[in-house]
Order: C-alpha cells, then structure tokens, then sequence
C-alpha cells in the first residue's frame, strides 16, 4: 500500500506543481496572489472539452487550442482587470481575483451546465502492474508530462532572451521600463504563462477525474504548495506542489480520506506561524 | 422557544422583558394570520391550487434534482392540458435551495408562511429534511413526494409526509441481495462508498444491515460532494479488497469513483443507487468501466420497457422538448411524484384546504403509476412509498436500459423478516 | 547650427492642482552634460520622469533628436535612446552583472518576442554579439573580473557603475543620472566625475545630471539650468550660474 500511495502522491503532486509554478510566476512577475489560477485551470480542463467534444479536433490541435485560449484568457485578465489595478493595495487585487474565479465559475454553470463532462483522448489509460503495485498510465503520463512543462518553462526562463526580460521586469519594474523594456507585455506574458501551465494541469485533472467546476478545488491546492514551497521561489512551488500531493494521498489513505485539508492546511498555518518565508523561499524576499 | 429560554431564566429583572417580548410576538402572529385569511387560504385560488417545490436548481446537485423537477413540470403540465384536478390548474411553485441548509429553511417558511402553498415535494437536501423534520411534522403543510426518502422524516409514520422516492433500506437491501445471489457469495465483503450527507450515513448503516443479514462485513468510505479526487477512496479499496461496492452520491461522484477504479486497473463491481442510474452517467463511463456498474431503481427508466405509463412519458417529454430526459431516472421519478401529487389533490375533494388534503390521506391509498413503478401503496403505518426495485445497467450497443427481471423477483429481498 | 539633442519646450506638469513645473523650457547640446540643480522639491525628479515618459506632462513639448516624445510611454523613450539612473539603484538583484548589461541589449535586437521565446539561429547569434559587447563594456568600467556576480554582493560605487552600463548597453544617446554621487565616499565621487567626463569625451555622450554636491556639478559640468518651485530661474555656463542673485536668493532662501 505504502508504495501504491507514494506513487499516487507523486503523480499528483506533480500536477499541483505545474499549477503552482503557473502561480509563482504570476505573482513573481506581478506580486497578485491570483486566487483564480484555480479557475484558470477548470477553464484549461473545459477548453480542451469544447475542442475535443464539441469542435470534434483531433488531439493535437485541441491541445493547442486549449493552450492558446488559456493563454488568451490570461492575458485578457491581466489587460482588463490587473493593469487597470496598478498601484492599489494588495487587498483590492486579490478581490478582484476572487472575483473573477467566481464569475469564471458562473460562466461555465451557465453555458456547460451543471452537470460534469468527461474528457477523452487518445491517452493511454492502462494498468502497468508490478507486483501488487499498480501503476496507472495516465497518472503516469500526466507525471512526466509536468515534468517537461516545468523543464520547458525552467529552461525558457533561463536560457532564453525573453526569459531574462521576464526576470528583470519581476525585479523591479522601474528599473526594466527605463531600460526598454516594455513592462505590460512582459507581464501580459507571465499571466499567459500562468494560465497555460493552470490549464494543462486542468486538462490531465479533467482526465483523471470529470471536468467539474469542482476542480477548483484541486486547482486550488496550488495556494498551499506556494505558500509551503516558498512565495518568490520557483523551485519551491513545484517542491510545494509535490509535498501537497504526497501529504493529500497519505493522510486520505492513513488516516483518513476527510482529513486530507486539516493535514494540508495544517502544515500551511505552521509554515506561516515559524518559517513564513517558506521552505525554499528567501527570508529578506518574503513579501508576505 | 423564546419565551422557554426566558420564563427559564434566573435574573427577575428580565421577566418584564420576556412579558413584552411575548406580548409583541402574539400581537404580531394575530396581525399575521389576520392578513393571512385576506390572500387565497392555503395556496388554493379559483382556478388554480399553489403546489410548492423545494429542490437544488443549482449548485452540485442540480443536475440531478433540476432533472427531476422537468419531470414533475411536465407531468402538472400534461394534467392541467386534461383539464386540471377537480377544475383547478396544478400550479407548481419552485424554490431553488441552492444547496444550502440556510436557504433551503427560509424557502420552506416562504412556502408555507408567505406564498402560502397547499402542499410541498421534493426537500431534495438529506441535511435540511433532517433539520426541518420536526417543524414539518408538528406543522399544517404537509410534504407528498420526497426526493430523498431520510430517516428523520420518515420515521415514525407521520401523517405529515409521504416519501415518493425509492426508499434507502429497500434500495440497500435490494442491491445488496441482488449483487450477492448474482455474485454467488459467501460471507460478502462489501463497501459503501458514499457522498458526506445524512442520507449517505443512513444508506452506509442499511446496507451494513442488509449485508449482515449474509454474515458478511460491511465498511464504507466517504467523499465530499464536490470532490475531485478519490483517489484515496480508491486506495482504500484497492487495500480491502470488496467483493462489490455500493455508491451513494450524485452522478460526478459516481464518475469519479468508478473512472478511477478503472485507471487503476480495478474491475470490482458496483451497483449504484438510484439517482445514479441516468444516461449521461453510462456515457461518461464508457463501455469498459460502464460494464462493471449497476444501478437498483424502484422506478424504470423512459424507454426501457413498454409499459403503458413509459410510453406516456416519452411520448409527452418529446412533445416538451424534453427527449433526451426520458432516459433519465429522476425525470421519471419526478413524473411519479406528480403522478402522487396530482392523485392527492384529488382525494382532497372539490374544495381543498392544507387540513382536508392531510385528512383524505390519512386512511391510504394506491398510486397506479401505469408501470413506471410497482404500484405505490401508502396504508395509516407505512409512507415509506416505492418499495419494489430491480437491477438496471445499460446495453451500450442498443443504447437502452436493461433491467434484470421483474420488480416481483425482487420482492423477496426486501420483505421485512417474519 | 546643430539641433540641440533634448528641447524641453514649455513644459507644465500639474498634480491635482498642485503645480510641479510651470512653463520650463530649456537644450540639451550633443556631447555636453548639462546639470539640473535647485533645492528640494523643486521639479528636478518631476522633470526626470516627464523626460523619461514615466509621467505624461500637462502641456509643453518634449522633442529628442528632432522627434517629440512627449507622452510616450516609457519604454518607448528608452528605446529611442534616452536612459536613466536611480538616485537609490535599479538593479536587478536576481541577475548577474552581466545579464544586467544584457537586459539592455535585447531590445534593440530585430528579433520579436516570440522568436526570444525560442532559441533560434538568428537569436542566437544576436545574443552572443550582445554578450561580446556586454563583456567589452564590462571591462571598460573596470567590472570584468565580477561579470557573473550578484550585484548586491558588491560594494555600493560598482552597483553604480552596472547602472551605468547598463545604460551604455542600450546604446542611449542621453543619459540622465540622478544623483550619482549621493551616498559616495570622496574616492567613489572622483572615480564617477572621471568616469562621466571619460564617457563624454571618449564616446560623445550626453549627459543631463540632478546632483546636490555643488562643487562636483561645478566640475563637471557644461552649463547648468536651476529650478525653484517649478520654474526656471537661471540657465547658463556654471560660473554665470554661481553668481545669478537668483539662484543665491533660492539657495539661500532670501526673498526675492
């Protein structure tokens, strides 16, 4: 049992990374803690129905018309919502991003119904059976997958020209503008960046499990994993993320299913009471 | 209550207070009732009698208790074309409860006290039936056609309430008889996978009863009614090892939990219960994972046989624009509760008041519903209201509804032990 | 004649009633350092941040190299050419030296956002002729040897001199210090006067400097423009300036 749990912890986990790197560079970039990146995802997960369901796309352009409505939406949020905000207080932000996921939630209720949608593709959804372990090629596919998105994304923001613009404009915006670069495009990427990343962790969520606006519940766990791993830290957002994971499966299979929040949250306000920068954050950086 | 909790007090220095406060009370419940005896009394007007339903239209829920209330729509629809009940047509009040305890208490008082209505169906939340069981049973209004049949209302006999859905202890003992004497088990392991509500505790307890009664073991689990993952609900299974689970819960619990056991590779059979047997379920479930899943009904769905009372109601949900709801379980069971309401009022006479309607109940009757169900019979002891269910599953090749025999051949399961 | 490189023309800037520059006009010529002094609260950093597009001035115009750039936006002007120091650094604490220098680079590059996104062969060579220069740069203010150090691990007067560079990096044309001398030991201000005039000297740049140390100003100044309570009270050669009643009486707070 106890590996059949760590693998169930890790392959999820690895999904609650993915969110919660979106997250991080949201909040890097822009310092909102966007309480819709839940959302974001419920929206990737539903994108990627209307494409495969309703559009009849074959996988692969679906997958790409998820991206670039996720990425749309993103920046549509951060044009119309965030930009407008510019300079209010912390508190004002996180309202609107509050908002928005509700309205997002509404909005899917209303045009999808309340009922849940089940996403098929071409994924493989076998069984790889060692011994009494069962390792379920979906869970595993969606791991690996997370993997390369944040290798990917890891690597743009390192090696890549625009990587580095989109770190010096996180750094200090004043700085950046005056040296050319041009701040609100950069940021408008960060969100889309965010979304993306939020909405392929919705579109494997919606897999394993129905797409839902319920799964905003899941997409949300990326709050805990960044708080945990660390606000400003990428890393710490995907180590977060997997922790989230592996400490949701253990506690519902050994202690108990219902106790999965009271274990997470727990840890959550511990990490604040005693190391508030979180586990991979930098003292002098923390914000919060 | 408030005078008590006053009266009770120790400190002499609020007795005046609790006198005014007793005073303003009763001078406010007679300007109440004076104004009340102006509007209609009890919801029946000249041409039509006000018939209140309380139901999730929205929130997680919905789906399946909005589907149900298309189905009641549409039978008061059909009635009212044939001319209505005694000259009246059946107007049908809905308040949406949002899933909400809160909501679903002031809805009920605006029901009885503000609207008013003659009677209310539905009370679709296990968890406000629970908290509003007494008042409903001490009150004037009573409820005829339950969505959710809990304990709390039900028992003991009231003359208060008529439960119109199939009912827990029969749709545990049923399903568990049923999976046990097809599986050919012994000593059956079995689980109870459920939704944390009342009702779900409730259902979990039946089918330990039903499953002791084989002198197998029962142990259950429970998600939330939101969930999104269970996958830890699943590990727990994989670990037991049941012979056959039973899920209680709403259609995307019932997905969630049947597609995961299926991504582990799991093919321990379920039956579920009977909300839980609609079309949109089997199609999310796929051939493969759909193969393994049952649901026990006391209701057949549109379209699975060729009874006189299906074919009136697929005939009539196309004319509504309803057809794809036909196939749905709480569309029918909605349509049988309209079929018990609308009978009801009847009894109640040409002038129907909240009293007479309970009085005409009160000495039972038999709800015919042309074979949509066993025949529905409620006596002065027993409202538990359908009692005979059989074993649905679903021919993905035909697209249909099969059920597993007769409602008869099922009647052994849940006839109580003499 | 030759055009002045800045012309300020008639600049208001107005917050809500409250006047922070009324009607300035004054040139920057090419390869000259022109110094903008007056005492606190006068529109000395109002002005830097009209100039650099960070606010959009009430009325008046901005011309730079014969094209207004009056209410464009900030990164727009940086990229015609104009760029600025902070008074309390603007560094990118995250990068290295020399990915700070590269901030500047990449936006002169032909290469869109969506090519940066990727590695592409164009990319690629652009980014190694920007690291070159970034590198040449380096050394010409003496910071080879801490390219890939975090700038806050260095002493306060080479985080001045990135800055710098970074501004050399984006090929300005004018560069605007404020306060470039502020928080500097008597060794550091004499290595940034040297610097300054090295730059203007070796590389034709213009300089336009927002500095309270009067004795450097007098040093390494052009010609000098002083506000007082957001109008121009004196512009000319510094030693026309220093003995400008004018400025006295503001500096000294006498009435006029």
């Amino acid at each position: 049992m106890f590996a059949q749990v760590l693998f169930s912890g890790l392959a999820l986990g690895s999904i609650y990374g993915l969110v919660a790197l979106g997250f991080a560079v949201v909040f890097k970039a822009t310092d909102v803690f966007n309480f819709a990146q839940g959302m974001f995802a419920v929206c990737g997960a539903y994108f990627a129905v209307t494409a495969i369901s309703a559009l009849d796309l074959p996988f692969g352009l679906a997958i790409l018309f998820m991206i670039a409505a996720c990425a749309t939406l993103g920046v549509l949020a951060h044009i119309f919502l965030i930009q407008p905000l510019a300079g209010r207080s912390m508190l004002a932000i996180i309202m609107v991003t509050i908002a928005l996921s509700i309205v997002l939630r509404a909005g899917i209720e209303i045009f999808y119904g309340p009922q849940g949608r089940v996403l098929t593709t071409p994924l493989p959804s076998g069984v790889i059976r060692i011994g009494d372990l069962r390792i379920s090629q979906l869970h595993l596919i969606a791991a690996l997958t997370s993997w390369a998105c944040m290798a990917i994304f890891g690597a743009f923001f390192r090696f890549t020209s625009v990587g580095l613009l989109m770190r010096a404009t996180a750094d200090g915006h004043e700085a950046a503008l005056v040296s050319g670069v041009n701040v609100n495009a950069m940021n408008r990427l960060a969100w889309a960046i965010g979304a993306v990343l939020a909405g392929i962790g919705g579109l494997f969520l919606g897999q394993l499990q129905i797409v839902s606006p319920e799964l905003e519940a899941i997409g949300l766990l990326a709050l805990p994993a960044v708080v945990i791993g660390g606000m400003q830290s990428i890393p710490g957002a995907i180590i977060g993320g997997l922790l989230v994971g592996l400490i949701a499966q253990f506690a519902g299979s050994y202690i108990s299913p219902k106790s999965t929040d009271i274990v997470i949250y727990g840890l959550l306000l511990l990490i604040l009471m005693v190391r508030p920068w979180g586990l991979l954050g930098q003292r002098e950086l923390g914000r919060v | 209550m408030t005078q008590n909790s006053f009266t009770r007090s120790n400190d002499r220095s609020l007795r005046p207070v609790a006198l005014s406060v007793a005073l303003t009370l009763a001078a406010g419940l007679t300007t109440f009732s004076a104004h009340a005896q102006e509007s209609p009394a009890d919801g029946v007007h000249a041409d039509r009698v006000d018939w209140g339903i309380l139901m999730d239209m929205s929130g997680p829920t919905a789906s399946s208790q909005s589907v149900w209330v298309r189905g009641f729509q549409d039978y008061a629809a059909k009635v009212n074309e044939d001319g209505g009940i005694n000259g009246r047509e059946l107007n049908l009040l809905v308040e949406d409860n949002r899933f909400d305890a809160a909501t679903d208490k002031i809805a009920f008082e605006k029901l009885v006290g503000q609207t008013p209505v003659i009677a209310i169906s539905g009370m679709g939340s296990s968890v406000s039936q629970v908290a509003l069981a007494d008042t409903i049973k001490n009150g004037k209004v009573p409820v005829i056609g339950t969505y959710t049949p809990t304990k709390a209302l039900s028992e003991p006999v009231s003359p208060m309430v008529y439960n119109g859905f199939c009912g827990y202890r029969q749709q545990a003992e049923a399903g568990v008889g049923y999976m046990v004497e097809k599986l050919g088990l012994e000593n059956p392991k079995v689980m109870t996978v459920a939704i944390e509500t009342a009702g779900g505790q409730e259902y979990a307890q039946f089918v330990a009863d039903a499953v002791a009664k084989y002198n197998g073991t029962a142990s259950s689990t429970t998600m939330k009614v939101t969930a999104a993952d269970v996958t830890p609900q699943v590990q727990q299974i994989m670990s037991e090892e049941p012979d056959f689970i039973t899920i209680y819960g709403i259609e995307n619990t019932a997905i969630l939990t049947m597609k995961t056991l299926a991504q582990y590779g799991l093919e321990t059979p379920a039956f579920g219960i009977t909300y839980l047997g609609t079309p949109s379920v089997y199609a999310a479930l796929g051939a493969e994972a759909g193969a393994n899943y049952n649901f026990i009904s006391c209701f057949t769905p549109g379209g699975a046989d060729d009874a006189e009372g299906n074919a009136e109601l697929v005939a009539y949900a196309a004319e509504a624009g309803n057809a794809d709801l036909s196939g749905n379980i709480n569309y029918v069971a909605g349509w049988v509760a309209g079929q018990l309401a609308a009978q009801a009022l009847e009894m109640a006479g040409e002038n129907p008041t909240r009293e007479s309607l309970v009085a005409a109940l009160e000495g039972g009757f038999t709800v015919d519903s042309k074979g949509l169900a066993a025949p529905i019979v409620f006596t002065p002891e027993d409202h538990t209201g359908p009692q005979v269910l059989k074993m649905f599953s679903y021919d993905y090749d035909n697209s249909a509804f099969t059920a597993d025999g007769d409602y008869a051949d099922y009647e052994k399961y849940t006839k109580p032990a003499e | 004649m030759t055009r002045p490189l800045l012309e300020i023309d008639a600049l208001h800037m107005r917050f809500q009633g409250i006047v922070a520059l009324d009607d300035v006009s004054f040139s920057l010529d090419e390869g000259k350092v022109t110094a903008l002094i007056g005492p606190n609260g006068a529109g000395k950093t109002t002005m830097f941040n009209c100039v650099t597009g960070m606010y959009r001035p009430t009325d008046g115009a901005i011309r730079f190299a014969g094209e207004t750039i009056t209410g464009l936006k900030a990164h727009r002007i940086a990229r015609h050419g104009i760029a600025r120091t902070f008074q309390n650094l603007a560094l990118f604490s995250g990068l290295t030296v020399l990915q700070n220098l590269l901030v500047g680079a990449y936006l002169k590059g032909s290469s869109g956002l969506l090519q940066g996104m990727f590695r592409t062969g164009a990319t690629r060579t652009e980014e190694a002729e920007a690291e070159a220069q970034a590198r040449e740069i380096l050394a010409y203010l003496g910071l080879d040897d801490v390219a890939d150090a975090k700038p806050s691990q260095l002493p306060y007067g080479q985080q001045k001199r990135i800055e710098f560079g970074r501004a050399l990096m984006q090929k300005a044309k004018l560069i605007l210090l404020d306060e470039p001398m502020a928080g500097m030991s008597k060794t550091e201000k004499a290595a940034m006067t040297a610097l300054i005039q090295r730059v203007r000297a070796e590389m034709g740049m213009t300089f336009l400097i927002v500095e309270h140390d009067i004795p450097v100003i007098m040093d390494v100044s052009d010609k000098i423009v002083v506000l007082d309570f957001g109008r121009k009270i004196a512009d000319g050669d510094p030693r026309a300036v220093r003995s400008d009643p004018a400025v006295i009486a503001a500096y000294l707070g006498t009435d006029e």
